[in-house]
């Protein structure tokens, strides 16, 4: 499944994983673990090996068995992502109604392929298997997370927008354009409903 | 909220309730579902909301967020009462002529009116929209008529009264024995009987017992157990209390999806005021019955579907399935026997419990009882949620209520159960559909996705797409599947792009066939089922593709090195992200 391995780093700020697990307030099981790797996630936008070992060091679960699981499940990720994650559904009803067209078209603009995140740490572009907006699709799902490293040169970025999914339904090769380029300016975006 | 100590208690909070609604008041109900709240319809909420404030109309017009409505691709959906008016595509400019215009002076707006593609007639009233009348809704009931978010509105529409009748004089085996009655079948694809699951955890030794509700739906194109969890989730916590009772349980799990982030939002609102109001926690209602709900976000992996790496994963594992026997009702979560059921399979047993067992089992066909929830999608006209009874056919899903197929083009197939079902072409349209009926023609009942494609597509291409989901998704512990499904996409892929072998099409058979058989759980089981449909009832596709005579015209994509499908990452606890605040 998954190719990317843990990258050696420097530290991290685990402050808030500490708070987090305090707050937890019972003695940790093995059931914890999945649940502390989706919170890693959501903080640092992906899973830093600081915080990992921090984990195994909590939950006296062997740092090999956790790369197991976060290996196993797609939500989670052992590098870095771009500001933006562009998420084109695949789903059986967005991929009928041209998913495909609309996906190579946002790599070909940005120049990445599925998965790969542009130099510049701005976009990450990923496929989902189902959002379950079925009724309108093709889907494409811009969010912006929460930590995004190294972003834009290095200087960090104006929270312009908020964060958080946006939704775009019925999403055409010819609309793609423009839609990216409401996230390549640094002016908060006002509308954008719809797509 | 007060907790509620005895059935008596629950009974004048639900006659306080109805009492205390008004009467002769105008309501305007916007669509609260991820489709239409999403592209719009938060947006046009709040200036509705806006506008009744401006007009100090606050006491005249009442102003309502309900979940799924079902109609998505005519979405953001508007519903007047009391005179059922019924608006589509409403955008935020809308609202203003919807206050002004049809609520105080009583016009009604032509132009968001529903035009029938049959007809070409504008319809007014949303009972007379051919989408909704011809479905036969028990579980949708009420998505559209209460606020998901709200106890009391699902207690004031009759909610959990079917819980009083279970605590006020049905013993566990009599409550299992009205839903064996029923006929009730899991929801979640397989078909198993309902009541005779329950009754197995019943009778196993042990005194923990777990309850689970699979809310992992995975299939690429169904989305109807999210939107009964996002639109009536107490109708599932009911469910589950209910099932907790029979197999006497104290401890339940709701595993959502994490890509669903309404759905679990909606769940955990419901669990928490539930628990408020003693409808969960100890001693429920007074009577001697426990339980506690738990969420458990998924983390993004389809054969966490199934219910031993369902199990896995809460456990904190990978979600890798295990042997059965010992089947999860004698061995499951931690080693305790465990019940496993669907969504939509809870959500149907306050309805037997409330109307009867004799009542639930006289809708359906022979084998299969109750009504089945779709998501219809794809290349027709009305997508959107369809329930209907069993018994009825494709066509009067697709064309009746579906409309028919998009862009004036002509019907290819439906496929029936996403990655593990199969693609049943138009001779078959007028099967009834049932569990039996459906295998019969080579799909499944699955959880109950139906994609209907048009006469463009390349049903190879799609065989080949469906492949590739399952080859990526394959957990990889058992061999024929791990391979299998990868060594079928080989193939499929090099007949698309021209350079398939004579003796391929032979092979492909072999494979499936074997992968079928020999795989470890149900999603080897049932991953060649596309592949060996469309070579079932559209091998001349294969064949042209064969003699390099050009491919069908159309979606005949690049055939791609490994196109990485993986499940949305966004939601990891997306707690405060602007998608989890649309409840």
């Amino acid at each position: 499944m998954k190719k990317e391995t843990l990258r050696q780093e420097a530290a991290v700020e685990l402050g808030g994983l500490e708070r987090h697990i305090k707050n937890l307030n019972h003695r940790l099981s093995r059931s914890d673990l999945i649940p502390l790797l989706q919170y890693t996630q959501d903080s640092y936008g992906y899973l830093p090996k600081p915080a990992l070992e921090f984990i195994s060091r909590s939950t006296r679960i062997p740092m090999s068995r956790i790369f197991g699981v976060a290996s196993f499940y797609s939500q989670f990720s052992f590098v870095p992502k771009g500001k933006f994650t562009i998420k084109v559904c695949v789903g059986t009803a967005c991929h009928v109604r041209g998913a495909d067209k609309v996906k190579s078209r946002i790599g070909e603009l940005l120049g990445v392929k599925d998965g790969e995140t542009t130099a510049d740490y701005r976009f990450t572009l990923e496929s989902v298997a189902c959002l379950g907006t079925c009724a309108l699709g093709p889907i494409v799902v811009i969010g912006s997370s929460k930590k995004a490293e190294g972003c834009c040169g290095g200087e960090p970025v104006k929270q312009a927008l908020s964060l958080g999914d946006k939704f775009y339904g019925q999403v055409s090769p010819e609309k793609v354009q423009e839609i990216l380029g409401r996230y390549t300016k640094e002016e908060p975006i006002l509308s954008g409903a719809g797509g | 909220m007060e907790k509620l100590n005895s059935i008596k208690d629950l009974r004048n909070l639900r006659e306080g309730l109805k009492k205390g609604q008004k009467t002769g008041v105008s309501t305007v109900v916007v669509c609260g579902g991820t489709g239409c709240e999403t592209f719009g319809g938060r947006e046009l909420y709040e200036s509705l909301n806006n506008i009744i404030k401006d007009r100090e109309l606050e006491g005249k017009i009442s102003l309502k967020k309900t979940g799924c409505q079902g109609f998505c691709e005519r979405g953001p959906l508007v519903t007047l009462w009391p005179t059922n008016v019924f608006y589509q595509k409403v955008k935020e400019s809308d609202a203003t002529k919807i206050i002004d215009e049809t609520i105080t002076n009583g016009n009604v707006l032509e132009n968001l009116l529903f035009t029938d593609p049959l007809t070409n007639k504008k319809v007014t009233l949303q009972s007379e929209v051919p989408f909704y009348k011809k479905q036969r809704r028990l579980v949708l009931r009420l998505n559209g008529v209460i606020d998901p978010t709200s106890i009391h509105d699902y207690i004031a529409a009759g909610g959990y009264t079917s819980l009083e009748r279970v605590l006020e004089g049905m013993s566990p085996e009599q409550v299992i024995k009205e839903v064996a009655d029923s006929g009730l079948r899991g929801r979640g694809g397989a078909g198993f009987p309902t009541g005779k699951k329950w009754e197995f955890v019943r009778k196993a030794t042990g005194d923990i017992k777990y309850i689970i509700c699979n809310g992992d739906e995975g299939d690429p194109g169904a989305f109807m157990d999210r939107s009964v969890l996002e639109g009536n989730p107490h109708l599932v916590v009911e469910g589950m209390i209910i099932a907790a009772y029979a197999i006497g349980s104290r401890k339940g799990y709701f595993y959502v999806r994490a890509e669903y982030p309404m759905a679990v939002e909606h769940v955990q609102r419901a669990i928490d005021q539930a628990s408020e109001l003693g409808l969960l926690g100890v001693d429920i209602l007074g009577k001697e019955l426990d339980l506690v709900l738990e969420i458990k976000k998924g983390a993004g992996a389809f054969v966490c579907g199934e219910e031993t790496a369902l199990i896995a994963s809460i456990e904190g594992k990978r979600g890798m399935p295990r042997i059965r026997p010992p089947y999860p009702a004698i061995s499951g979560l931690w080693g305790k026997p465990t019940c496993i059921n669907n969504v939509e399979t809870l959500a149907n047993v306050p309805i037997i419990i409330e109307k009867g067992a004799k009542w639930y089992s006289s809708i359906g066909t022979q084998g299969s009882k109750g009504t089945k929830v779709f998501a219809l999608a794809g290349n027709v006209k009305n997508t959107g949620l369809v329930e209907v009874p069993m018994g009825t056919t494709l066509r009067e899903i697709i064309f009746d209520i579906g409309g028919g197929i998009a862009k004036g083009r002509k019907f290819k197939a439906a496929q029936v159960g996403g990655p593990s079902g199969g693609c049943i072409p138009e001779e078959y349209l007028d099967t009834p559909i049932d569990y039996e009926s459906l295998q019969k023609v080579g799909a499944i009942m699955g959880s109950g996705g139906l994609i209907v494609v048009d006469d463009k597509t390349s049903m190879v291409e799609f065989a080949r797409y469906f492949m590739n989901f399952v080859q990526d998704e394959s957990c990889g512990k058992c061999v024929p599947c791990r391979i299998g499904t990868r060594r079928m996409l080989e193939i499929l892929s090099r007949l698309l792009k021209g350079e398939g072998k004579e003796s391929d099409l032979d092979l492909l058979m072999e494979l499936a066939t074997h992968t079928k058989e020999t795989s470890l759980c149900g999603l080897g089981q049932t991953a060649p089922n596309p592949v060996l449909s469309t070579l079932r009832y559209f091998r001349h596709e294969y064949e042209a593709l064969l003699k390099k005579t050009a491919p069908p015209e159309g979606t005949v994509t690049e055939p791609q090195e490994k196109v990485k499908v993986r499940h949305s990452e966004s939601a990891v606890g997306t707690t405060g992200t602007e998608a989890s605040q649309c409840g």
